[in-house]
């Protein structure tokens, strides 16, 4: 694998001088920079609209059989499972029309999904066929809301000891720290622009590459992936310019995330974001190729339209990439092909 | 070497052949200011390798044999840089518009009055921000302040000059994102005491284009004039878009009164 890597970098190499970069030997179109470089299946989850619909395919997960499991707001199918190569296994859900966030969880050897519903104002836990295990409403024990309407969840993230992290990213901005029990156990952040609080907290996952786990929040608006302690006290900012982040999803030693518009925030922008074992970004699939002068990383845009409004990403054991966009025209999952 | 790089060549653009036609993206467009009072500088990017980006000064639409951007363009006079990108192995990319403004005929004026009031969300700091100069963010929520929003289908604005003003024209700043059902309306008129002194008429958008700022103009008849009156209706969702039918919104961030010569 290394040497083929290497192989198609040198050819690649080769190419820069004539500006032919832009397609592999066998002339499909790459995308990305440096390690991780894509080939482009802009048709891997594609379905007929008729039967299986989807509005917006807002996130994906992969189950330890290696199925992709999708989440899309239209209560037809809210849950659509794939296996890698884009056939439909099974669907199932109607009853999440605000569906948004989906995290999946291996609670000693069963596997759950984690859906916030934006337009129920909750929580649902399921089994994988689909069974609910319990809906958790509103924190009105925080004191901070009033009204079920404040809260629109957009994420959670499920510690190994079962703690669920909520992000209120739609709603009053808050991350909420449950036991699996449901008992609140801290609330953090918030609305505003201080280090701990966030515009538009809408992504929130486990970071267990380091020596302790850290939890990586997203300030969608701010451009920024913040990182917190489990017990949610503030450790530090990573500025991305130009990217609108949605959730980190972490894979090895990267972190991906989905990025919803970029440059200017114009609509049909967006791109793929990699970041390295530094938090670094390496590698942006449709953007401009990431540039650092010293720390500061120059600001993101999109270069070829790919994308349009990637709402999240997952990433299988072969680093493959499948990106669930948001408004973009009905369309289902693209899969990016690691080379 | 030649005949390496002659079979390259044509095995390129077989390549080509049998992929899905990408579209370059709009070219990046950064503007030291929007509105200035003696020039301002417009830079030109789409850093990928092979694309070239072409542009005009004078409306007209952009071609593979408009200029071809090399360095930053240096403007002292109000005009509408066009720009595309482009690239041999992908379709051109959307055209992209930027309107510089110089300041130097406008007229000192206040918005007194507006009916009705603007979405709870998008209030801005208040009228005063629609004659403070400040140019408000192409993405809207970068700049809250600068950007009063309404989802109306009629809009009233009064404006008040602090003295007579000599002029001959009302320009509205104005946003253009139909991603965000946000569209420069359909028709704007200028009254004075009942009087329509102006009007100026404006179609909706064949296809959805990229977020832009956009002044609409009104000519007006060259008077002093203390107060105007300055009906806005709202442009309806071309049938394209997702929301065909609905009424789209209307971002202002500026008003300006102007004496051109």
């Amino acid at each position: 694998m290394t040497n083929r890597r290497q192989f198609i970098k040198q050819s690649l190499w080769a190419a820069a001088g004539l500006g032919l970069v832009s397609w592999t030997s066998r002339g499909e179109l790459l995308l990305g920079h440096g390690d991780f470089q894509y080939k482009v299946d802009l048709n891997w989850g594609a379905l007929n609209p008729q039967f299986y619909p989807v509005k917006d395919c807002h996130e994906l997960v992969q189950d330890r059989r290696g199925r992709i499991i999708l989440l899309t707001n239209h209560t037809r199918n809210n849950i659509l499972i794939y296996n890698h190569n884009g056939r439909l296994l099974e669907a199932w859900g109607t009853e999440y029309p605000g569906a948004h966030g989906l995290t999946l969880k291996d609670e000693g050897g069963e596997e759950f999904l984690y859906i916030t519903d934006t337009e129920r104002h909750e929580i649902i836990k399921t089994t994988l066929s689909g069974r609910v295990v319990w809906t958790w409403a509103y924190p009105k024990e925080s004191g901070l809301y009033d009204a079920q309407e404040q809260y629109l969840p957009t994420e959670t993230a499920i510690a190994d000891n079962g703690d669920v992290y909520v992000a209120d990213g739609y709603g009053l901005q808050y991350i909420m720290h449950y036991n699996q029990q449901g008992e609140l156990l801290n609330v953090f952040g918030g609305k505003g622009k201080d280090n701990e609080q966030f515009l538009n907290a809408h992504g929130i996952c486990i970071d267990n590459r380091g020596l302790v786990p850290e939890l990586l929040i997203t300030a969608r608006q701010q451009n920024q992936l913040k990182r917190f302690g489990m017990d949610g006290v503030f450790k530090g900012i990573i500025d991305l310019p130009g990217a609108y982040i949605c959730r980190p999803v972490v894979q090895g030693s990267e972190v991906y995330l989905a990025t919803i518009w970029s440059g200017d925030g114009s609509s049909g922008t967006g791109f793929v974001s990699i970041l390295d074992r530094n938090n670094r970004l390496v590698s942006a699939p449709g953007g401009v190729e990431p540039q650092y002068d010293g720390d500061q990383l120059r600001s993101m845009y999109q270069v070829l339209q790919v994308f349009s409004h990637p709402h999240d990403v997952c990433v299988d054991k072969d680093r493959n990439v499948y990106v669930a966009q948001w408004n973009a025209g009905f369309t289902y999952p693209i899969k990016l092909i690691r080379v | 070497m030649s005949k390496l790089l002659l079979f390259l060549g044509l095995f390129t653009s077989s390549m080509a052949i049998g992929q899905p036609r990408i579209q370059l993206s709009p070219p990046k467009v950064e503007v030291d200011s929007v509105l200035f009072t003696t020039a301002a500088t417009v830079r030109l990017e789409l850093d990928y390798p092979g694309v070239a980006l072409r542009y005009t000064l004078d409306g007209s639409p952009v071609s593979q044999e408009s200029a071809l951007y090399g360095a930053p363009l240096h403007l002292d006079q109000t005009a509408t840089v066009r720009a595309r990108a482009f690239h041999p192995d992908f379709a051109d990319s959307p055209d992209v518009r930027r309107t510089v403004r110089s300041l130097k005929n406008d007229r000192k004026a206040d918005v007194v009055y507006v009916s009705p009031d603007p979405a709870p969300k998008y209030t801005g700091a208040g009228l005063s921000a629609l004659t403070n100069q400040q140019k408000g963010a192409l993405n809207f929520a970068a700049t809250p302040e600068a950007w009063l929003g309404w989802e109306t289908d009629s809009l009233w604005l009064k404006i008040k000059t602090i003295a007579p003003a000599a002029a001959n024209q009302l320009t509205l700043s104005l946003l253009d994102n139909a991603g965000a059902w946000i569209m420069e309306p359909a028709h704007v008129q200028v009254y004075q005491s009942g009087e329509l002194l102006g009007a100026t008429q404006i179609a909706a958008p064949k296809a959805v284009l990229p977020t832009r700022h956009n002044f609409v103009e009104v000519p007006l008849p060259l008077r002093r004039y203390t107060t105007l009156d300055v009906l806005v209706l709202s442009q309806t969702l071309p049938e394209w878009h997702d929301g065909a039918g609905r009424i789209a919104w209307v971002f202002l961030d500026e008003i300006f009164l102007s004496q051109m010569p």
